[in-house]
């Protein structure tokens, strides 16, 4: 039998951490996908003080922009790269992150962001003051 | 080898900080840790040193590494690891940041996820895998913690070939940090300020993303440079050299992207002054730990307030004077004060507090933070009472520097022309957004100071502690914050210019420098500015102790401005209330709380008036949570600070009558007893004078000053202006300006102008008793003659109207008080500022006829309250001996009708 040289065996072994690393990565990334998919106990939908008056309101998730043409609600994550909008500014919805600015009818101002928000669908009970807003549709 | 040696130093304090860090609460566990374990404080600052220290020597490593070519020298396999390593440490670093859990860490987190889900094929794994899919940061605790660590520490010792540094790094590392990490320690950025940014490493690239149309484009190219860096050992010397070169501008160009990120950038991303931005990285907030905390503070209590410790509260729990709202069980103390919550060394605390965040420049951050009063302080900016547009509107037109005095203005925008320097020395003072220096009680002096010059009020307690500062012990009395607000709050400033505040009260400003001997008493009152004002009627409100917010409700003195509707200019624009409201000819309109607006049914429950089965006054303009009725009968008012109950009245029958022969005018146009009226001011410059800039804060050269001339208190006179709900009306007006204004040339000398221009006003000095129709018919003044002899005379089957001004004629032919010519058409140079125009001549004659019946027919009697109906019959049967001024007999010319 021909004696097997260090180095080759040192070659098969890297090999094979790679080929075993593959299937280890797949089943770590097909887990985490798993854990995302699993329907979560978070809302999807919040109940919050409706206030009829004209103005900007920013929730955790969403922003409620009321003007004398109506009401509209949106997510109040940001388009471009998913920051909180929590800041209003001459009339404009305004990203702390990197600056996007967003009209009150969600178009966007002023980049980077490229896409207006997401505009959600909600109710409101007039008779309790309260709305339900629909963090997903 | 120090490399080594900070980050073995860094993995050890990590492994020291883990059992009093919970995932689950970041953020307080991090807070705990600054405020009640000063040795877990200084092992959380060591841990961030040696990071940054690692951080700094790799880069410095790998820098020297390339200059020094060693990259050919290097095993390839070695130097792929080495550079897979890069984006590992960074990775290490940008979690450790993550894992504080402030306001900062919150908004990076989505940012990361993003960035990662856009690398090409596995972004969506790579982000799942790497920072988990919630909002736990669970999975990015267990890749600080293991996944990075390990990873680092095996290339490195790769690299290094050893697995633990030697003594001497060890110990030259130690002596460095360790002190440094007892002078500066990381802090928490524990609330959004408008701008966040991230780690200083990051800064570059936060602001390369604001320019960059798409952020993938950011990703594939630091792929990119990463490729170049991983595969530079493959190239061919010469290119290996320019290759380095774009490395290093690239380099370069992201220092500089730092740079501007971290000195530049302010509220918005917006370009901001130069300077080191303190929300860039809360490390260089200066928390010393040197500086001792007593220890009886250690032991107390640090409660959780609006989700974050409130370190205040162990020192300042005693403090009482809140009203519920604003109480520091429910916003701590730092939600207004600032300063440093998350330490108990009295110094530090109080380090970058605010004791006066009521100001406007400081709202963002106090009263208007989006988790506050947001909306109500945008609101509150566009009010005139903030922007003093009307007044700079005025102003800017009687100087010539504005075309028609309804443009709109800001105090905060204005420049150095004339008019800009005598309002910024002379008028802009009194505005809410001017800043209040220190804490002070509110006075007649007081001037400016945003929410609290309103919502503000010291009690005896706390006016007492305010003046025996500084305090040698923790202040125990906090003045009031709440929608109590005392006539004190407008006096100081609406004592002047229009003096409605001490019209209101019946105060009427004189030219006198000292009470007169032997006055008697209560005749005079002098001002704390020095100002002697003589007594006149008060208004009808103020003597049934009605104050100003008993009308002025937060509707409309909260600004009125929407998202969708401009930003009232004149403050008359701005006004709600309407005196109908409360004085209705039909039914009062009431409704419930539960159909009263969110912020009425807030306001109300303030007041603690929401009582079941209560209605409110609520008109189509405005609700009143201050009149109610609770038996459906006629609503009452609730005075102003008193338990206090005023009933309502509607309109009286002889109001209603009067109003059918006079559908033009106002309730104000009758029952205003009088205005003050200045009718001759000189306006002059001085260059060599000083004068107070309160713009700018500061003295300036050049000051303009005022002489002012006779002072009236007079039934004012009359005049049209546009409704509200459309068409005319005619109510009174006041001389806004008469004045010479000597304009200094740009060459020599002066040029001095006369202008002569009226405004339509609400004196506020309401009379149950309304004028007489004499004294609208046949007066001179309520014409706009000015004050003067007017007489009717007949003579030989003829009659008319002479007039003879008591003041002498200005260079502009008219008496000095009057507005318009006698029984003239006015000139179109006879303006209002604002909107409003004099009696046409038409309109004139129209007042006179009926006041050449007055001559003899007492208005009183029947006939005169009908003729305004029925003109034309008593026209057809008129007596002899009554004789109508020549222009009203020509066939036609003049009618009476109702006006």
């Amino acid at each position: 039998m021909t004696p097997v040289s260090g180095q080759p065996r040192r070659s098969f072994l890297k090999a094979a951490l790679a080929v075993a690393a593959a299937p280890a990565l797949w089943l770590m990334n097909r887990m985490a996908d798993r854990a995302a998919s699993i329907p979560e106990a978070a809302q999807v939908a919040v109940t919050a003080p409706w206030d009829p008056r004209t103005g900007v309101r920013f929730f955790e998730q969403f922003i409620t922009v009321t003007t004398e043409s109506g009401v509209r609600v949106f997510s109040s994550t940001c388009t471009h790269l998913g920051c909180r909008i929590d800041h209003a500014e001459d009339g404009q919805l305004v990203c702390p992150c990197h600056g996007s600015r967003f009209s009150l009818t969600g178009s966007v101002v002023r980049g980077p962001a490229s896409r207006a928000l997401q505009p959600l669908k909600f109710e409101i009970d007039r008779g309790r003051a309260t709305m339900r807003v629909f963090l997903r549709s | 080898m120090l490399s080594l040696a900070a980050f073995v130093l860094c993995a050890a304090s990590g492994v020291m900080l883990a059992p009093a860090f919970q995932t689950a609460s970041p953020l307080d566990s991090l807070s705990l840790l600054l405020l009640k374990n000063p040795a877990g404080a200084y092992i959380r600052s060591f841990h961030y040193w040696s990071a940054q220290a690692f951080f700094g020597l790799t880069l410095a490593h790998m820098v020297e590494y390339l200059l020094r070519r060693a990259e050919t020298r290097t095993n390839f396999g070695v130097w792929v690891r080495l550079g897979l390593a890069a984006p590992v440490i960074v990775g290490a670093m940008l979690s450790g940041f993550l894992l504080r859990g402030d306001s900062a860490a919150v908004q990076a987190l989505p940012i990361l996820r993003s960035l990662l889900g856009l690398v090409p094929v596995a972004g969506a794994a790579l982000s799942r895998v790497l920072t988990g899919s919630d909002a736990s940061l669970s999975t990015i605790y267990i890749h600080h913690v293991c996944t990075a660590t390990l990873l680092i520490w095996l290339v490195t010792a790769e690299h290094a070939r050893r697995l633990f540094p030697n003594a001497r790094a060890v110990a030259w590392t130690l002596i460095t940090l360790v002190p440094l990490s007892l002078v500066l320690a990381p802090g928490i950025e524990w609330r959004s300020l408008g701008v966040e940014i991230g780690p200083w490493y990051l800064a570059g690239l936060q602001e390369f993303l604001h320019w960059l149309p798409r952020p993938g484009i950011a990703v594939l190219l630091f792929g990119a440079l990463l490729a170049v860096l991983i595969f530079l050992p493959k190239f061919p010397a010469a290119i290996r050299g320019r290759l380095k070169l774009g490395l290093a501008t690239a380099a370069l160009v992201y220092v500089g992207l730092t740079v501007v990120a971290l000195g530049f950038r302010g509220e918005g991303w917006e370009w901001t002054t130069p300077g080191f931005h303190a929300a860039a990285d809360p490390a260089f907030l200066s928390y010393r730990l040197l500086l001792p905390v007593e220890a009886s503070l250690v032991a107390a209590a640090v409660p959780m307030i609006a989700g974050r410790r409130e370190g205040c509260l162990a020192c300042h729990a005693a403090m009482t004077g809140f009203a519920p709202a604003h109480s520091p069980e429910r916003i701590g103390c730092s939600s207004c004060h600032e300063g440093n919550p998350f330490t108990l060394n009295p110094t530090l605390a109080h380090t970058g507090m605010t004791l006066t965040p009521g100001n406007l420049s400081l709202a963002n951050r106090t009263c208007a933070s989006p988790q506050c009063h947001l909306n109500v302080a945008l609101r509150v900016q566009s009010s005139p009472m903030n922007t003093m547009s009307g007044v700079i509107a005025a102003d800017k037109f009687v100087f010539g520097e504005a075309k028609n005095p309804d443009l709109h203005f800001n105090v905060a925008a204005l420049r150095h022309t004339a008019a800009d320097t005598h309002l910024r020395t002379l008028c802009a003072s009194c505005h809410l957004g001017q800043d209040k220096p220190v804490p002070a009680t509110v006075d007649e002096l007081s001037r400016g100071g945003g929410c609290s010059a309103c919502h503000l009020s010291y009690d005896a307690a706390a006016a007492t502690e305010l003046r025996n500062r500084p305090f040698s012990r923790a202040p125990l009395h906090h003045p009031q914050i709440s929608i109590q607000i005392g006539e004190q709050s407008c006096f100081g400033c609406h004592s002047r210019s229009g003096r409605i505040a001490t019209n209101y009260e019946g105060w009427h400003e004189t030219l006198l420098e000292q009470i007169p001997a032997r006055a008697e008493a209560g005749r005079y009152r002098v001002l704390a500015d020095g100002r002697v004002f003589e007594r006149q009627a008060a208004d009808v409100h103020f003597d049934k102790g009605m104050t100003c917010v008993d009308c002025h409700v937060a509707a409309e003195v909260m600004g009125t401005a929407t998202a969708e509707s401009a930003a009232p200019t004149h403050a008359a624009d701005a006004v709600k209330i309407a005196c109908q409201d409360c004085h209705p000819t039909q039914s009062f309109p009431m409704r419930e709380f539960s159909s009263l607006d969110a912020e009425s049914q807030t306001i109300a429950a303030l007041r603690k008036v929401n009582v079941p089965g209560r209605r409110f006054l609520a008109s189509s303009s405005a609700v009143y949570t201050n009149v109610y009725s609770d038996s459906g009968g006629a609503p009452a008012l609730e005075l102003n600070g008193s338990a206090w109950m005023l009933p309502l009245k509607p309109v009286s029958a002889a109001c209603t009558r009067a109003q059918a022969m006079h559908p033009r005018m106002e309730c104000r146009t009758c029952h205003t007893a009088w205005a003050p009226q200045c009718v001759t001011c000189h306006t002059s410059y001085d260059p060599a004078a000083a004068a107070f800039d309160y713009v700018d804060g500061k003295e300036r050269k050049g000051a303009w000053q005022e002489q002012g001339g006779d002072f009236l208190a007079a039934p004012p006179p009359l005049g049209v202006t546009r409704a509200r709900e459309g068409g005319e009306r005619v109510v009174p007006f006041a001389p806004g300006m008469i004045l010479a204004l000597d304009l200094p040339r740009k060459t020599v000398g002066v040029r001095s102008d006369l202008h002569r221009y009226f405004a339509a006003v609400s004196p506020h000095t309401a009379s149950a008793k309304s004028r007489s129709c004499v004294s609208c018919h046949a007066d001179p003044a309520a014409l706009g003659y000015g004050s003067g002899r007017l007489e009717y005379v007949v003579r030989n089957g003829s009659a008319e109207w002479r007039f003879t001004p008591d003041f002498p004629l200005a260079p502009d032919g008219l008496p000095r008080d009057a507005w318009i010519r006698f029984l003239g058409q006015p000139s179109p140079d006879a303006a209002a500022l604002g909107a409003g125009r004099p009696f046409t001549l038409e309109e004139q004659r129209r007042i006179l006829l009926v006041g050449a019946c007055l001559q003899c027919h007492k208005e009183s009697e029947t006939r005169m309250a009908n003729v305004f109906t029925h003109f034309a019959d008593y026209r057809a049967k008129l007596s002899r001996k009554c004789i109508l001024p020549e222009w009203a007999t020509s066939q036609g010319e003049v009618t009476i009708h109702a006006h």
